[in-house]
């Protein structure tokens, strides 16, 4: 065991070094309760000895769903020190997708948070004859389960104890087992082109991965990373996972889903991994907040974001600023930014950082003003973590500087290829897909790109999605609509054009602040439904269109829209569960709308099929309204 | 309880009415409004004085008992309309029934040392289970009056139990709810009785929920008790059906 390859050998080598430091935090009964490396190598230890129990081979699948808490990662370490491979499952899937993956990963056991989680297994179990047991660590709601199929964590740990009475090496002869060619997780890929994938991701993978994210961003142990998002997702396993094994960083867990914002305060992690949404979100919250904050709250914060966007300005142009404005700043800093930034739990926050989906430039430019510099990182569960921005060198339109370990090179018809020791090692089940993204050890990540003079990565769009209008055209559908989120109003937007004479857009309202600004302009309503169709709340959206429509030439200027009467849904299929808009099912759920806007009509009946958490499905049939910008002058 | 009797004036709003409830049961207590029921719920609190009867708890006479020592012995209630300390947090509101567990004087209190600070420790880690026994851990530090109703009621069946209650009246835990909060608040009430051992008397006007959830149900009407039995029998009953339809 001379090389640490594996992730259960680096939390090894971390036990070995300080077992008594902090490893882990997470918010219980109010209180901070802290576990120790110590505490995350016993608990791998015994748990991957229960699995053995339990009749792991090597090669074997474990299956985890729930919340991100220790026990979660203690069951993905154990599965890999016994020779296992992770399976994270989406905590909010309903039962017919949990046996989708249990069945097409050809798991055999299942670790489960609680009893939310447990009923969703005993309601399928008919289905999965591999199921040998669950195990769950959430006791709660299930003291009148007694189903021989259901194991406690705690009887769990007791069960390798026993183990290793009788077979006293098998942890250590496990463990050394394992090289970095091993698989480590089955990723699921959010399939934002149909059927989900999985992708066969080994430990050599991860590591490299997330090697060369600390390394990019000077992370140790003394860091701090909030862990919140989906656990069963590649991007927590290269950044959150991988950092904690390879830097030491320290994971934080929250108390409650809904407690992430408070808790995170509490903790200030020095590192910040949102998605472009949760920026966007975060700065919609604050301009609302403000606009609802008293007149010198507001005067102050009116005044001091035009230093902040100085200060923005003087970065781009690489000029340094002088004694006047550096003292400006610093009192824009005091006064309002670091109140704000301390709200989001950014107070100790070195590196922000954003990825997986395109963000538009006025929210990079938001944040840079509140004086967090965000930091692209661009990387999938094919190619690994392939570029990202070194802290002195962040230009908003780039994805920063190519990762050490990744080698890219831009095809002919723009597609970024990737090669390197980070890449995964193709598709589980699936060696036509294999064949199709993996070429010559080229990974083909379907997204278009170039490398510019400085030596940075720029994405333009997933090669599918980059559009065409009929005229010939291009355009990006995914920056236009990143452009239009950046509005409070707004929360989702889809661009349609694709070979037609002028782009549109489907609108989703953002139903809290527009409803906060229908209640303040005496507009009645009763549902989303309802509001969305007003035609003061048409003039409030066509307002923000025309504001995005001056940065965009005469072609590509959006020509039409429509307020949708729903919010898009992944239960429905219409977004990935990383939030993605899935285009080409839209296009075909909503093609009499797409149709309509088209044909010049000024509005539309559409019928959509409504699909609940329990399976049961409804249709609803609404009259939605087809609007100009140009003419919505409120 | 025995041969009740409360009235204010000439009006008679409990009309001798006699029950018991064991330590192994739900018992409801249903009628039409006005029947008397919240009346018969503040005899036992100790809020309303009966004229006549006698009342008895764990084999103790009550009637002479204050509110504050009917407490003590382990009686509590939730109410109607809520009523919690509007501007204060979830926690304060809940650890501030913890009171009458509080043995430490004043002088120690404030110096919070020593046998002061372990008992505000156990203390807060009773209401801390609490907080996690009714899922409201979210909104610990909330300050209640900024809370939605549903969670408000929560709170106070929360403050409820951290008396340490031997009996528990609820008295319309689910009025203006939502189906979803209700099945919630019907979950909570039958875990309180099964983990916790605390029985139970609840007033309710959702048929489903008494019916599902109660061992044995009394009727009110008028002051008067019309009838009682397993839910089964008070379904099918005459003489409720006529009191609530009026015929």
């Amino acid at each position: 065991m001379n090389d640490y390859d594996t992730f259960p050998k680096l939390l090894v080598s971390q036990y070995e070094k300080w077992p008594d430091n902090v490893a882990m935090r997470k918010k219980d009964f109010g209180i901070w309760k802290e576990y120790t490396w110590r505490d995350t190598y016993e608990n791998m230890r015994y748990l991957s000895l229960c699995f053995l129990q339990l009749g792991l081979q090597r090669g074997d699948k474990v299956a985890v769903i729930g919340e991100n808490e220790p026990e979660w990662f203690w069951a993905e370490f154990a599965a890999q020190a016994a020779g296992g491979i992770l399976v994270g499952i989406y905590t909010d899937m309903v039962p017919a997708q949990v046996e989708f993956m249990f069945t097409h990963s050809e798991s055999s056991i299942a670790v489960a948070n609680d009893q939310e989680q447990v009923d969703k297994f005993l309601e399928i179990r008919d289905k999965l004859p591999r199921l040998k047991k669950i195990i769950y660590w959430d006791p709660k709601g299930l003291r009148h389960y007694h189903d021989p199929l259901l194991l406690s964590y705690p009887e769990a740990i007791e069960l390798g104890k026993s183990y290793e009475k009788n077979h006293p090496e098998a942890f250590e002869k496990n463990l050394s087992m394992g090289s970095g060619e091993d698989l480590a997780a089955l990723y699921y890929t959010s399939g934002t082109s149909g059927e989900p994938k999985a992708g066969m991701v080994s430990h050599r993978s991860l590591i490299n991965s997330g090697k060369s994210f600390l390394d990019y961003n000077n992370l140790t142990n003394t860091d701090n990373l909030f862990s919140y998002l989906p656990a069963a997702w590649i991007g927590e396993g290269m950044f959150a996972t991988a950092a904690h094994l390879v830097g030491g960083v320290n994971l934080n867990f929250a108390e409650e889903p809904e407690t992430v914002q408070e808790d995170m305060r509490e903790i200030g992690p020095t590192v910040a991994t949102y998605g472009p949404r949760q920026w966007e979100d975060m700065a919609r919250t604050i301009q609302v907040r403000i606009s609802e904050a008293g007149y010198i709250n507001r005067l102050l914060y009116k005044t001091f974001l035009k230093v902040g966007y100085k200060r923005v300005d003087l970065i781009e142009r690489e000029i340094n600023e002088n004694l006047f404005w550096k003292l400006l700043i610093k009192i824009a800093d005091i006064l309002v930014f670091y109140p704000l930034r301390e709200n989001f739990g950014l107070r100790n926050c070195r590196i922000a950082t954003t990825g997986s989906a395109a963000m538009s430039v006025d929210t990079f430019r938001f944040w840079s003003a509140l004086g967090v510099r965000l930091k692209q990182v661009y990387g999938s569960t094919e190619a690994g973590f392939v570029a990202g921005h070194r802290s002195e060198e962040i230009y908003f339109e780039t994805l920063g500087n190519i990762s050490t370990c990744a080698e890219v090179k831009i095809s002919e018809n723009q597609e970024i290829l990737v090669r390197g020791p980070q890449v995964f090692s193709g598709y589980f089940r699936n060696e036509k897909k294999t064949e199709e993204t993996l070429v010559d050890g080229w990974i083909h990540t379907g997204d278009a790109g170039f490398i510019d003079q400085k030596g940075h990565l720029v994405f333009l769009d997933r090669l599918n999605d980059m559009s065409t209008l009929s005229n010939g055209t291009g355009y990006a559908p995914q920056y236009i609509e990143g452009c239009l989120r950046f509005s409070p109003y707004i929360k989702d937007a889809m661009s349609l054009g694709e070979k037609r004479d002028y782009i549109t857009i489907i609108v989703i309202i953002d139903f809290a602040n527009v409803g906060k600004w229908a209640e303040k302009h005496h507009i009645n309503y009763t549902t989303f439904a309802d509001l969305s169709q007003k035609k003061e709340i048409a003039g409030l959206i066509a307002k923000d269109i025309r504001r995005v429509n001056e940065g965009f030439p005469q072609e590509t200027k959006v020509k039409k829209f429509v307020l949708l009467h729903k919010e898009f849904d992944p239960d429905e299929e219409e977004l990935t569960r990383t939030r993605k808009i899935r285009r080409g099912f839209m296009e075909e759920r909503y093609k009499d709308l797409v149709e309509a806007i088209y044909r010049e009509d000024s509005g539309v009946d559409i019928e959509t099929q409504v699909k609940y958490r329990d399976g049961r499905q409804a249709t609803m049939k609404t009259h939605i309204k087809i609007w100009t910008p140009e003419e919505e002058k409120a | 309880m025995e041969n009740i009797n409360l009235s204010f004036g000439d009006l008679k709003a409990v009309n001798d009415v006699s029950f018991r409830v064991d330590k192994n049961e739900i018992l409801s207590i249903i009628g039409p409004n006005g029947a008397g029921k919240t009346c018969l719920l503040n005899c036992i609190s100790g809020y309303y004085k009966p004229q006549e009867g006698t009342l008895s708890f764990n084999g103790e006479k009550l009637e002479n008992v204050p509110i504050h020592q009917r407490t003590k012995l382990g009686i509590a209630r939730t109410f109607q309309n809520v009523e919690l300390f509007n501007g204060l947090t979830a926690l304060d509101n809940i650890l501030a029934a913890r009171h009458l567990h509080f043995n430490t004087g004043v002088l120690c209190a404030s110096l919070y040392y020593g046998k002061a600070r372990r008992e505000e420790v156990h203390n807060r880690e009773i209401v801390e289970d609490i907080l996690d026994f009714l899922e409201i851990k979210p909104f610990r530090k909330k300050i209640v009056g900024s809370l939605p109703y549903g969670i408000r009621k929560r709170i106070e069946l929360g403050r409820a139990l951290a008396i340490g209650p031997k009996l528990l009246l609820l008295d319309e835990p689910m009025s203006g709810m939502n189906m979803e909060e209700k099945e919630d608040m019907a979950r909570f009430a039958i875990d309180i009785f099964e983990e916790k051992k605390i029985p139970i008397i609840l007033i309710e006007h959702d048929m489903g929920v008494v019916m599902d959830i109660s061992d044995r149900v009394i009727v009110l009407d008028f002051g008067k008790k019309i009838a009682e039995g397993v839910p089964e029998e008070i379904m099918h009953s005459e003489t409720v059906i006529n009191a609530y339809l009026g015929k």
